[in-house]
């Protein structure tokens, strides 16, 4: 494990122009390719219901051995079912991890992973940590792997801290072209000033409004793209559209096919 | 270049990207194929500059947000940590990991807790017969003198000794790696179940000594004993180590304390639960064995004596020839 990596908690890496550090649950890594990469961070919850899916598979793991050593063996293997249930329980996630890069079934099941906190993946010795100490974070009544996630920055419990792992949301591949419009045809696109170009900001705030658009109504897509599409009127010299939705979408449209100067 | 440009011209590269993650997840090292494992570096510090591009270009977060996860997901397979070394890891726990654990101040602080504890507590209960059922419980003082009132030998069969040896495992070792983990609240969760535990075993040793079932009582305990109580020692030692290296950070943050210091003392805890291991297959077949007590004590006897030259053995071991055995950069 590098000692004193640079993978701090940076807001943006040298280089890497524009975007401030979102207000968001997100961990910015340095590579030594000097690219600022962005891991989501998992939340309580989701790891929450990711250990009691764990829980639930070990229980059910627990009691069919039981049954099957009991029905063989009259309580002769018994001994071996309760030391194979002490690995299980404190090295068993574990040893998943460590196989699994990271995911144990229900980890896996809610779509998070652990990682290193520089971003690698995590050795035996971090998994073996994180999990030994999961003993004291679920312990009553003040579950100190709560706390710990709630005021460090990188919602770490208290085996993460020591281990110096992370849990991020292991997104899907989702497809990587931008957001289209997907309505008829555009009414108010003539409105668009010839040669109008953008800039980069408002044309990153336009992909992330035509993003989330199809899950707003019509009275309140006009509502925030009102916001905008008036200044854009103010300013190219025009009265105000009836339809800044449109209006918004049009300017987008362009920007994402125009080449940039 | 547009967005929609850049990804028809690099969308191919990227799910090739992709599926080269996903081979490298699976766990079979012996089908690595070099020209790939090529490939992948090359098509991974691409995406590294098509990230920047689109950053640069306030690419939409539809496409930025793929590229942070393919790159994410690429870097921590490129850059991996060191695997486990069974070679470097016994060599680490037969001179490296005693020498630490008798050169830190924690572990002495456990063992004189405990042993001040058990003893004091031992004494407390030959000197005033109440001590113990105070400390315990009428009940649980009882179902002890009951079990003690046959010799060792009469226990059970094998099939029950092998179900009382992984009761051990579980239960003992298990008590050890809680007061592992507890350390971490500052060691005091270490402190607690470390103390709970000399006191109780004292009042009982005591207890036991001046009933009638002591003949019995100590035949059962000897030989598993060096074995168990420094277990339970050690396990609080690594947890203490844990909770100080929280207090005493030797100028790094806490946490970057915290960090540097938890694999020495999960190395601790490690052979702490390995000697749980070997006196819970001691107490479950020799302690309850036919055999002789001269034998049981010559377990006993044994068994401290390997704990003694393990521990500190690796002291006069020419340090020049392995090591220090202090962190570099201590």
């Amino acid at each position: 494990m590098p000692s004193d990596s640079p993978a701090a908690n940076v807001p943006s890496a040298p280089g890497m122009p524009g975007r401030s550090a979102p207000l968001d649950t997100t961990l910015v890594l340095v590579s030594p390719e000097n690219i600022a990469f962005e891991y989501r961070l998992a939340g309580p919850a989701p790891r929450a219901i990711a250990f009691l899916i764990d829980l639930m598979l070990l229980v059910a793991v627990g009691g069919l051995t039981l049954l099957v050593a009991s029905v063989i063996s009259q309580g002769a293997l018994l001994g071996f079912w309760l030391a194979g249930g002490f690995f299980l329980w404190w090295g068993g996630s574990a040893a998943v991890e460590v196989l699994a890069n990271g995911q144990t079934p229900g980890k896996r099941a809610l779509g998070i992973r652990v990682v290193s906190q520089d971003g690698l993946s995590i050795n035996v010795s971090q998994s073996i940590l994180r999990n030994f100490l999961r003993a004291i974070d679920l312990a009553p009544p003040f579950l100190p792997g709560l706390v710990s996630m709630v005021v460090t920055s990188r919602l770490q419990r208290l085996g993460d801290l020591a281990a110096g792992t992370i849990v991020v949301v292991d997104r899907a591949a989702t497809v990587a072209g931008p957001p289209r419009v997907d309505s008829g045809p555009n009414l108010v696109a003539e409105l668009v000033p010839i040669g109008f170009t953008p800039s980069l900001a408002l044309v990153e705030a336009l992909a992330s409004y035509v993003g989330r658009r199809r899950v707003l109504g019509p009275a309140r897509r006009q509502e925030i793209a009102a916001i905008a599409g008036r200044r854009l009127t103010a300013a190219w010299g025009v009265p105000p559209s009836h339809d800044d939705d449109a209006l918004l979408c049009a300017v987008y449209e362009q920007a994402i096919r125009e080449p940039r100067r | 270049m547009t967005v929609e440009e850049m990804v028809a011209a690099h969308l191919a590269e990227w799910q090739a990207l992709e599926a080269d993650v996903a081979w490298l997840r699976r766990p079979m090292m012996s089908r690595r194929d070099p020209h790939r494992i090529l490939d992948f570096s090359r098509r991974y510090r691409a995406a590294c500059s098509d990230l920047a591009l689109a950053t640069a270009q306030r690419f939409p977060a539809e496409t930025t947000g793929y590229l942070h996860q393919l790159v994410a997901d690429a870097h921590s397979q490129l850059y991996r940590t060191e695997s486990f070394g069974l070679v470097d890891w016994l060599q680490s726990l037969v001179l490296v990991v005693p020498r630490r654990i008798v050169t830190d101040p924690c572990f002495w602080i456990a063992l004189g807790v405990f042993w001040g504890l058990f003893l004091g507590a031992g004494a407390a209960a030959i000197l005033r017969p109440s001590y113990a059922v105070d400390l315990v419980g009428a009940a649980g003082i009882a179902k002890i003198e009951e079990m003690y009132s046959k010799p060792p030998s009469t226990f059970g069969d094998d099939a029950q000794r092998s179900t009382m040896t992984g009761f051990y495992v579980m239960n003992n070792a298990g008590i050890g790696l809680r007061a592992f983990a507890g350390g971490i609240l500052g060691g005091v969760g270490s402190l607690l179940i470390l103390g709970s535990n000399a006191l109780t075993l004292g009042a009982i040793f005591g207890h036991m000594f001046t009933s009638p079932q002591r003949a019995n009582f100590v035949e059962f305990v000897t030989a598993h004993g060096p074995f168990e109580l420094t277990a339970v020692v050690l396990s609080a030692a690594a947890g203490l180590r844990l909770g100080w290296a929280f207090l005493d950070t030797r100028g790094w943050s806490r946490l970057e304390s915290l960090r540097r210091t938890a694999p020495e003392a999960l190395s601790t805890a490690g052979l702490a639960t390995v000697l749980f291991i070997l006196a819970a297959f001691i107490e479950g077949f020799v302690s309850p064995s036919t055999l002789p007590y001269r034998t049981k004590a010559a377990v006993a006897v044994g068994t401290a004596a390997i704990l003694v030259v393990y521990l500190l053995l690796p002291l006069f071991v020419a340090r020049s020839r392995f090591g220090t055995g202090v962190r570099d950069d201590a």
